[in-house]
């Protein structure tokens, strides 16, 4: 054995190197993650939501759009400090089919409308320009890319694009695929969102804003990690999702069990 | 002569009535390209340019070859143009239409400027049939006469007039265009049109602008670029920036994400052959030494995300919110430029907030505010069930109302004056809605109407 204690630690080094550099390519192993405020997903995520990723929030059905909004907007909220820039990329369509960010309703939804940059874009060419460049900027936490509809130029090759610069940047990015269907390549995790009646006393209040979110994809931990279906609150006082499961509180005239499965009020028609 | 005649004489005439907004705007896009001699271009009405070319006549390599080079590029143009070189442009006008043309060495104006009609001045008409009735014909009959007599005839105007032509008194020529306080450019014995020239030139001229603006520690706010063709097209591009820039690479990206958003490209035709870039709106940079966290490095990074986006976009896209301090909800936010340097803008946003209870206001707003059919009870109860794009609601929870009057203080006799009842709602699915219903039953109006102005998370 005539290896010098020199070769051997440069040795060592190198292999570190290698390591961190793979880890930062393929896995993201060392990435920071951030709770939800639920333990059981935090759990099933791995230890809570990726940053420096994509994630990827559907509407069940065109009446889930703003509890689709809602959702994207908690997420928005954990993963932003009060006192760091966010970026909202919207098109014109879903704005106006939606309606414009309103301050002081994000206010007090509990993020910091004065830290919120919003960019209108008029196609999803546009679109996808201003988010690979919102995801290079480093002093972002995280930006909200909301295209309307399917656009083709949201493939495969766009939305790696996006992984490789978030990952570079560490900003993750939320996709808020309002009015689309056919999900992105690149998303790390994927959530179906459906709206929920809030909990509460009377039928003369409302309760906190309620989501029924279901985890279709979860590639955090690796490919086909499991999913699962949660009925969440978002505390808008906290910046933090809570678990809403005791149906105690649900108003009378919701007429869907909690454990219906997802599909069926897809299916049922607004009378 | 009348039309009837000429046409008589001639019958193949084609009559074109005159446009004088056409050539006005054709005299605007000769003073553009005119630039190119100096940034301090005049119009002169209704078919003149002056051009202020002290100090740039060495340039082209004296006043002669400047003269030659004009006149000649614009004759090549298809333009008849005469032209003269003189002290004051009063009197370079009236050698140019009424002399010889050329150049008139310094003091020679008077003198030049004697033999000419008095129609040299540019006096109009009926000043001119005035003098024509007395036997004034020329300025040599007026020059050497007591001033008196004349002043109190034709007024001070005319003489001032006189003055000017003959080189007597200074004259100062207005520019078309605020003149850029810093100006570096490229001339091109060969013209230049591939994509990659362009660019590299455009980086060696902001390498030049930023060593003349770092000189006085200042960065641009607006820079401008133009492009000179050869066939005499001037094409301006303009970029604003969220902070100073003096930046060479940073200016260069901004420019390169100007050109690649052009509606319609940038056509070189025959080749450009001067490119000038100027800083048309200058600040003072502060220097800041980044921390050690870096966080100088961060807001840097954050103003330049903004320039980006708005040379991309059109700063009126990319926008930041600020609170209005009224409880009108339509003008409780406003959204401004994020360009325009608010970046620390009031973070004052006191919403009343509690643990327990559901957001006050909607994420959303829908602007205008969307009619809806509504059953409510009446006279003033929550609504029951309704119509919003078509679809109908069965109300499962109804909170408010919550009534808010309008700001009684603004309005005048415009606007919205109906007080509104806001109700916060949510359907049998769940999905949670702000409606209103405006006017008050009885009081305001007979038929209070419903409308949808937000939606809830």
């Amino acid at each position: 054995m005539s290896v010098t204690r020199e070769a051997f630690i440069a040795l060592k080094e190198t292999i570190k190197g290698i390591s961190r550099d793979g880890a930062r390519r393929f896995g993201g192993i060392e990435r920071d993650r951030t709770s939800i405020g639920i333990p059981e997903i935090d759990q099933i995520l791995g230890g809570g939501l990726l940053q420096g990723a994509t994630h990827e929030i559907m509407a069940l059905t065109p009446r889930d759009l703003s509890a689709a909004s809602g959702f994207a907007l908690g997420l928005v909220g954990l993963l932003s400090p009060r006192n760091t820039p966010w970026v909202w990329i919207r098109q014109d369509a879903a704005g106006q089919e939606l309606g414009e960010p309103y301050g002081p309703g994000l206010a007090s939804y509990g993020l910091n409308p004065a830290k919120l940059l919003l960019v209108q874009v008029p196609n999803a060419k546009e679109a996808l320009r201003a988010a690979e460049e919102s995801l290079r900027c480093q002093s972002l936490n995280v930006v909200l890319l909301e295209p309307w509809g399917d656009p083709k130029q949201l493939d495969l090759t766009a939305t790696r694009r996006f992984s490789l610069a978030a990952e570079e940047s560490g900003v993750t990015l939320i996709t808020l695929r309002s009015g689309g269907h056919s999900p992105l390549g690149s998303a790390r995790t994927r959530w179906d969102i459906s709206a929920l009646p809030s909990r509460s006393e009377t039928d003369f209040e409302l309760g906190l804003p309620a989501f029924l979110g279901r985890l279709v994809l979860n590639r955090q931990a690796g490919a086909g990690g499991p999913g699962g279906e949660w009925m969440m609150e978002w505390s808008h006082d906290k910046c933090l999702f809570r678990q809403a499961n005791s149906s105690l509180n649900l108003s009378s005239a919701c007429d869907r069990p909690a454990t219906e499965t997802p599909s069926a009020p897809a299916l049922r028609r607004t009378s | 002569m009348t039309l009837a005649t000429a046409r008589a004489r001639h019958p193949a005439f084609t009559v074109v009535e005159h446009n004088p907004m056409a050539d006005q705007a054709f005299l605007e896009r000769i003073a553009d390209w005119c630039e190119r001699y100096t940034p301090c271009v005049g119009l002169v009405a209704p078919d003149g340019l002056a051009l202020d070319i002290t100090g740039a006549a060495h340039l082209l390599g004296g006043e002669e070859k400047l003269l030659a080079d004009c006149l000649n590029r614009l004759s090549l143009q298809g333009l008849s143009v005469r032209g003269a070189i003189s002290g004051t442009a009063e009197s370079a006008r009236a050698i140019a239409l009424f002399g010889q043309g050329g150049i008139i060495a310094p003091g020679g104006e008077a003198a030049a400027a004697l033999p000419l009609p008095l129609a040299a001045l540019g006096i109009d008409n009926k000043l001119l049939k005035a003098l024509a009735k007395l036997g004034f014909k020329r300025i040599n009959q007026i020059a050497g006469q007591a001033r008196a007599p004349f002043v109190a005839r034709f007024g001070n105007d005319f003489m001032d007039r006189l003055d000017q032509v003959q080189g007597l008194v200074q004259s100062t020529i207005s520019p078309r265009r605020p003149i850029a306080a810093y100006v570096a450019e490229r001339r091109f014995a060969e013209p230049i049109g591939h994509e990659d020239d362009i660019h590299r030139t455009i980086l060696t001229l902001a390498a030049d602008l930023a060593r003349l603006m770092e000189k006085q520690g200042e960065g641009a706010r607006r820079l401008e670029l133009g492009f000179f063709r050869t066939d005499g097209i001037m094409r301006r591009l303009e970029i604003e920036t969220a902070r100073p820039l003096r930046d060479p690479k940073a200016i260069m990206r901004l420019f390169r994400e100007r050109l690649d958003a052009l509606a319609d490209p940038l056509d070189p035709g025959f080749g450009f052959d001067v490119i000038r870039l100027s800083a048309a709106i200058t600040e003072v940079i502060s220097i800041h030494e980044p921390d050690f966290a870096g966080q100088n490095d961060l807001a840097e990074d954050f103003a330049s995300l903004i320039e980006h986006l708005g040379v991309r976009l059109t700063p009126a896209r990319v926008l930041q919110l600020q609170s209005e301090d009224t409880h009108w909800p339509d003008r409780a936010a406003r959204f401004l430029p994020a360009q325009n340097g608010n970046t620390a803008l009031a973070a004052d946003w006191d919403v009343w907030r509690e643990q327990d209870f559901s957001p006050l206001r909607p994420i959303r707003m829908l602007e205008p505010p969307e009619p809806i059919d509504v059953i409510a009870e009446v006279p003033d109860g929550a609504p029951i069930r309704f119509r919003w794009r078509r679809v109908f609601h069965v109300v499962i929870k109804a909170e408010g109302p919550e009534r808010i009057a309008p700001e009684w203080w603004r309005l005048n006799g415009q606007g919205p004056s109906l007080t509104r009842d806001y109700f916060r709602i949510e359907n049998e699915y769940g999905t949670r809605f702000w409606i209103f219903r405006e006017g008050i039953f009885g009081r305001e109006c007979e038929h209070p109407k419903w409308f949808m102005h937000g939606l809830f998370g």
